[in-house]
């Protein structure tokens, strides 16, 4: 029997894209993301749970490597029941069907959240070469369509290792993270997005603040950035760098206190450190962006602009 | 099974899963005992009876008490006013939602998450109810 077929094509122009923290995947029009972790990501149709990812990173062979039976028992504890896809059609039982990046070995499975409740389709993915296994489940039956869906997401997934710059964009934000920060903690308040990246001794703050029209009320952006960031004197700021025409603020300081507060004795070794933050609002935008870094010396100012221009509203 | 099984209460039918689609398809309706007053800044503030828990009242009541419903107010800041005035009885919430993102230019999550929490505060103060029912019907 022939197992050719080709999945639908996984386009930004027809789908989503979603960039979190090291994957990029496309999803449809109609879904939300609802669920957002370190790792773990929810999306939801109208009538509910349509897709979760879940992902490790690890050095060598991994936790679980690309075999279902750890994955099963690995699972088992959270009351999921796992097995071989058997009564899928026969083109979908072979690994090349889900048509996943080369180095990956995709491992098609079928599961349910009870043994005796619907099965659903599902795929364990093995990226050897970064070290990263994924786990998607899409939470509707085996139909052919449905796998066909599966397969043209699946087919999107796309791993980046932090040795490189990784792209990030959620909801209506997109930045690039330099080489070698990981995620510290982020925050997705309804008027208030953050994102926090720590690398060797320096933090990388991302805010998105709005709507701007409401936050700001009657007070400008510079006094509200001062408000915002605490900043007392008029030196902070760099008033040859600003440009109130296209509603932008820089700024840089030096004192104690982080960014967020480091734990443990490192709170009581810490000399001064020097912070450069930039605010704006993008033309035609109603919310505030604003960048900020600390770090004990800082990096180079080429850094701190190539961070801001990645930084953009979608 | 033992006979004393047969003295335990069955367990409650599940209530049936309310989608995301469900949800925003709710139409919110005022409570008709709440009264509302447009203040100068153009912001609206909200008067409704919040009834004594009934220990409390019954409480009340055995000292003598007034037992009648204390008034409370809410004022509305710009946003709460803008979701306030749009809740008529036919608008489902994500009417709501799509005009709060159109109007602030939020992203359509953002604005969902807003609504909801905003829409569950009021309900849990009694300004408004959920219906799942035909527009237009009274509360």
């Amino acid at each position: 029997m022939t197992t050719t077929f080709h999945p639908p094509p996984c386009t930004p122009s027809s789908d989503r894209v979603l960039a979190w923290n090291g994957i990029r995947i496309a999803y449809p029009q109609s879904w939300e993301v609802t669920g957002i972790r370190d790792r773990y990501l929810m999306l939801e149709d109208r009538e509910g749970p349509a897709l979760d990812l879940r992902w490790e990173v690890h050095d060598g062979a991994g936790k679980y490597g690309a075999d279902l039976d750890q994955l099963a028992r690995k699972l088992q504890k959270s009351g999921l029941s796992i097995r071989p896809p058997d009564h899928f059609p026969i083109k979908w039982q072979s690994p090349a069907a889900w048509h996943t990046d080369p180095d990956a070995t995709p491992v098609p499975f079928v599961w349910s959240a009870t043994p005796q409740g619907r099965d659903c389709i599902g795929c364990l993915l093995r990226f050897p070469l970064p070290g990263v296994t994924a786990v998607l489940r899409i939470h509707r039956d085996p139909t052919p369509a449905n796998l066909s869906r599966a397969a043209g997401i699946i087919s999107s997934l796309k791993i980046f290792p932090e040795q490189g710059p990784v792209p990030w964009k959620i909801y209506d934000i997109a930045y690039s993270v330099p080489p070698l920060f990981r995620l510290s903690s982020f925050s997705l308040q309804p008027g208030h997005y953050r994102f926090i990246h720590a690398g060797k001794g320096v933090q990388l703050l991302y805010d998105r603040i709005g709507p701007a029209s409401i936050v700001l009320q009657n007070s400008s952006l510079r006094e509200w950035t001062a408000r915002f960031h605490g900043l007392k004197k008029s030196s902070d700021f760099d008033a040859d760098k600003e440009q109130e025409s296209t509603h932008s603020i820089l700024w840089s300081t030096s004192r104690k206190r982080d960014p967020v507060p480091p734990s443990g004795l490192a709170r009581f070794f810490r000399g001064a450190r020097r912070w450069r933050g930039a605010v704006w609002i993008p033309p035609g935008k109603n919310m505030i962006l604003a960048v900020t870094l600390s770090a004990a010396s800082l990096p180079s100012d080429h850094l701190f602009h190539e961070v801001c221009s990645s930084y953009v509203l979608v | 099974m033992s006979w004393f099984d047969s003295f335990r209460r069955p367990p409650a039918e599940p209530l049936p899963a309310l989608t995301r689609g469900r949800a925003l398809a709710c139409i919110p309706r005022k409570n008709s005992m709440v009264r509302e007053q447009r203040q100068e800044n153009g912001l609206i503030r909200l008067t409704y009876p919040m009834a004594a828990r009934p220990f409390i009242a019954g409480l009340a009541r055995k000292l003598g008490k007034n037992t009648r419903p204390t008034l409370k107010r809410l004022d509305l800041d710009e946003m709460g006013t803008f979701v306030w005035e749009r809740i008529d009885g036919h608008r489902p919430v994500q009417g709501l939602v799509d005009e709060f993102r159109a109007v602030y230019g939020v992203h359509s999550r953002e604005a969902e998450v807003a609504m909801s929490t905003f829409l569950r505060d009021l309900g849990r103060r009694g300004l408004i109810g959920m219906d799942e029912a035909q527009p237009g019907r009274d509360i």
